[in-house]
């Protein structure tokens, strides 16, 4: 079910119509992380989200990226209701389509660096030497090779980051959705990460970045900027994307 | 894969290993003729009801006899056990005495 | 199929990484299929002896009662049975229990009469004059005397009588014989003093087995004061006394069980926030609810089928190698005299099944149920905890 990712459709690859997302609803501790957002994502776009701590950035990411559900709207994937599929279908986009780097890595911090890369592709018809070889290759690419053996909970915030990074990359995934993905690098490696980025892109990627890093923000990699606030796009001319 | 492999092989093994001996031994039962033979030829000797396990009180030594100090005389068959005698009703034996009430006119029409 | 063995690969590792949590899991779970296994193990090899070497036993024995207790029962009584049809020989018994106040034994005296056949494991010969005696293993161990060696009893006036053993019998036997001093009829009449119209019982031959129970009630109806007991009843009560669902061993297969079920339970309730956040990772990656569970199924079945199978050879191992050593004092009790088993190692495969069962059972359903809540709500709420 790969996505053939088409650059000159005119439809988008990702829609997110009226969509709110509101935890423990109809509970004192109700929060309504995001209200009422509509975007459009084209192939081959860079977004970047910003705005302040608890906008609502990390919501929408996971919302995209089939993390978890919206309470109202519907999110649309190459015109397909993503928001309403069963539970595997879920899993199964998150696995060949996302490739998904969380704010707090989520890696598990007793396992390898190598077999951290393995996990997204244990549900792929895949032999594990063939995972093996591709995680090795990412290895090299992130100048981790000689951290393979090394546990993650060994490792600096840095490094952590981008076996992160590896770690999305390894189903060689069409859309790539980073959270704060410099936020623990210095100048250099955020240069870097950037290069990576605009390589990555090269390739052919849809990105969608949440930020608040202004090297990032203003890097000429991102097409487009779209800022978020108390759970509502703040600029509202940016939803709607477009070559 | 060389280690699920392995781990396999050795519940393979374990499994085997079990099986070898718990089969034959199910079997044994009714192949071991003469060990058999020899202990009911001893039993029908001395004509031995009881196996001679727990032989530190008189009323535990038989356990299928009733005794002259048995708890449950009527019942041979019930055990004298904390806690099965308590747990495990005995089967009726079925030859001891009744106890019949009958109505004083039909006994003296 | 490769699926498969991702998945299995996956569980060995994940098991790896928390392997002294593991291990000590295994262990405990081992040791209690081990316990459960060797009282299993043990109790059907003792009712297997029982019922294999009972059946030879006499098909009736009657007893007398007086006042509702055991009486001794006149011989006259032997007449009356020995006209019923279907009856063959009726045997009075002369038989009775002797304390040794020094070793604190306790033996049962049996008393023969005629000619009997040299017997396979007898060492020696059946006592041929009155003041000869065959006895036990556990006797001669106890007490420390060879063939040709005598034996001295004191009898109710405290007078010595001297018997010399002419056989041994061989600790094969051991379950039947082993507290056993086995004198003549008349020897053994004149030293418990019991006055020669009376026996301690009497043993009756039938010759169609399927009469046994006809004829015990003709016996207990002519003759109201007489108590047959007969071979069914016998075998039953060693059937019910090893049954697995019975005995005296049952307090310590149900405590061991719920010992087990409490760790089990424990385990389940405490999975753990690392597990928990592991499994909500993966689920992110892309992995479906069927793949966690049948990743972490692998896990549970590898550790409890590994337990399992080392609890049941170590309980073999204890049981048929070493002889039970650590149950034996539950079936023991106090006795001096006990036997040294040789137990055939048989096994029913349907009690070791039922022990499967309500082990792994519950243990599978226990990690199993938390792990499929995790993977059942959304990724994003399993991580963040
Ligand atoms: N699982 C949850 N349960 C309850 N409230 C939540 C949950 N997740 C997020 N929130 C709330 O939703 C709001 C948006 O959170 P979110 O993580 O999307 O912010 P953010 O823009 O990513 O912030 P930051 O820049 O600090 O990462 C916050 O007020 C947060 O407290
Ligand atoms: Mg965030």
């Amino acid at each position: 079910m790969t996505l053939a990712i088409d650059h000159i459709s005119s439809r988008p690859l990702i829609r997110v119509d009226e969509v709110s997302k509101i935890y423990h609803q109809g509970k004192p501790a109700e929060v309504r992380a995001l209200q009422n957002i509509s975007l459009e994502i084209f192939a081959g776009e860079v977004v970047a989200l910003s705005g302040p701590s608890g906008s609502g950035k990390s919501t929408l990411l996971s919302l995209i990226g089939c993390m978890s559900r919206p309470t109202q709207g519907t999110i649309y994937l190459q015109e397909r209701r993503v928001s309403r599929l069963p539970e595997a279908f879920l899993a199964r986009i998150r696995r060949e389509t996302y490739g998904f780097v969380f704010q707090q890595y989520h890696l598990l911090r007793d396992v390898s660096v190598l077999d951290n890369l393995l996990f997204p592709l244990y549900p792929a018809a895949m032999p594990m030497k063939t995972m093996r070889e591709r995680a090795l290759v990412l290895l090299e690419t992130f100048s981790l090779t000689d951290k393979e053996k090394t546990k993650v909970r060994r490792l600096s915030g840095g490094e952590q980051q981008r076996v992160a990074l590896a770690r999305a990359l390894m189903a060689d995934p069409p859309i790539i959705i980073a959270d704060e993905p410099t936020a623990h690098l210095d100048a250099e490696l955020t240069a870097e990460l950037l290069t990576m980025l605009t390589e990555l892109h090269a390739e052919g990627r849809t990105i969608i970045i949440a930020t608040h890093d202004p090297v990032v923000h203003q890097s000429s990699l991102i097409s487009r900027r779209v800022a978020l606030r108390h759970g509502q796009l703040a600029d509202a001319e940016n939803s709607r994307g477009g070559q | 894969m060389t280690r699920s492999v392995l781990c396999l092989s050795v519940l393979l093994a374990g499994a085997t290993l079990l099986l070898s001996l718990l089969l034959p031994a199910q079997q044994s039962f009714h192949q071991d003729s003469a060990r058999w033979q020899n202990k009911r030829d001893l039993v029908a000797a001395l004509a031995i009801t009881d196996l001679s396990l727990s032989s530190e009180a008189r009323y535990t030594r038989h356990v299928s006899q009733a005794d002259l100090f048995s708890a449950f005389q009527d019942f041979p068959a019930s055990f004298e056990h904390f806690p099965t005698g308590s747990m495990i009703p005995p089967r009726p034996a079925g030859y001891s005495g009744r106890v019949l009430f009958e109505s004083a006119q039909r006994v003296r029409p | 199929m490769i699926l498969n063995l991702k998945l299995l690969e996956y569980s060995l590792s994940s098991l790896w990484r928390r392997k002294e949590k593991n291990l000590a899991l295994v262990s405990v779970y081992a040791l209690v299929i081990a316990t459960l296994g060797s009282v299993l193990l043990l109790t059907h090899a003792l009712k297997t002896e029982a019922l294999m070497t009972l059946t030879a036993a006499p098909e009736i024995v009657v007893q007398r009662t007086l006042g509702g207790r055991h009486e001794l029962i006149p011989i006259a009584y032997a007449r009356t049975i020995s006209e019923f049809p279907g009856v063959g020989r009726v045997t009075p018994r002369v038989w009775g229990y002797y304390y040794d106040s020094l070793v604190k034994a306790n033996l049962t005296l049996i008393g023969i009469e005629g000619y009997h056949e040299q017997l396979e494991l007898l060492e020696g010969r059946f006592p041929q004059a009155p003041d000869e005696c065959v006895i036990g293993a556990g006797v001669a161990d106890a007490f420390g005397p060879q063939i040709g060696d005598f034996l001295v009893l004191e009898d109710s006036s405290k007078r010595r009588s001297e018997f010399r053993v002419s056989g041994i019998f061989r600790s094969a036997s051991n379950l039947l014989t082993n507290d056993l001093v086995v004198v003549q009829e008349a020897a053994l009449r004149e030293f418990f003093a019991m006055p020669a119209e009376l026996a301690t019982d009497l043993t009756v031959q039938v010759y169609n087995s399927r009469e046994v129970g006809t004829i015990a009630k003709k016996i207990s109806y002519l003759l109201p004061d007489s108590r047959p007991i007969t071979r069914d009843e016998l075998l039953h009560t060693y059937d019910s006394l090893f049954n697995w669902r019975s005995g005296m061993m049952l307090a310590v297969f149900v405590s061991a069980l719920m010992a087990f079920l409490i760790l089990a339970w424990d385990r389940a309730t405490g999975i753990s926030a690392e597990e928990r956040r592991e499994i909500g990772i993966l689920k992110a990656l892309g992995w479906e609810t069927s793949h966690v569970l049948g990743a972490k199924l692998r896990e549970a079945l590898l550790l409890s089928l590994t337990a399992f199978m080392a609890g049941l050879l170590l309980a073999w191992w204890h049981v048929f190698v070493l002889g039970a050593p650590l149950l034996m004092p539950l079936l023991k009790g106090w006795s001096v005299l006990f036997p040294e088993f040789d137990l055939p190692p048989v096994v029913d495969l349907y009690q070791l099944a039922v022990l499967g069962c309500v082990t792994i059972i519950p243990y599978l359903a226990c990690t199993l149920i938390p792990a499929w809540k995790a993977a059942s709500s959304d990724p994003d709420d399993v991580m963040r905890g």
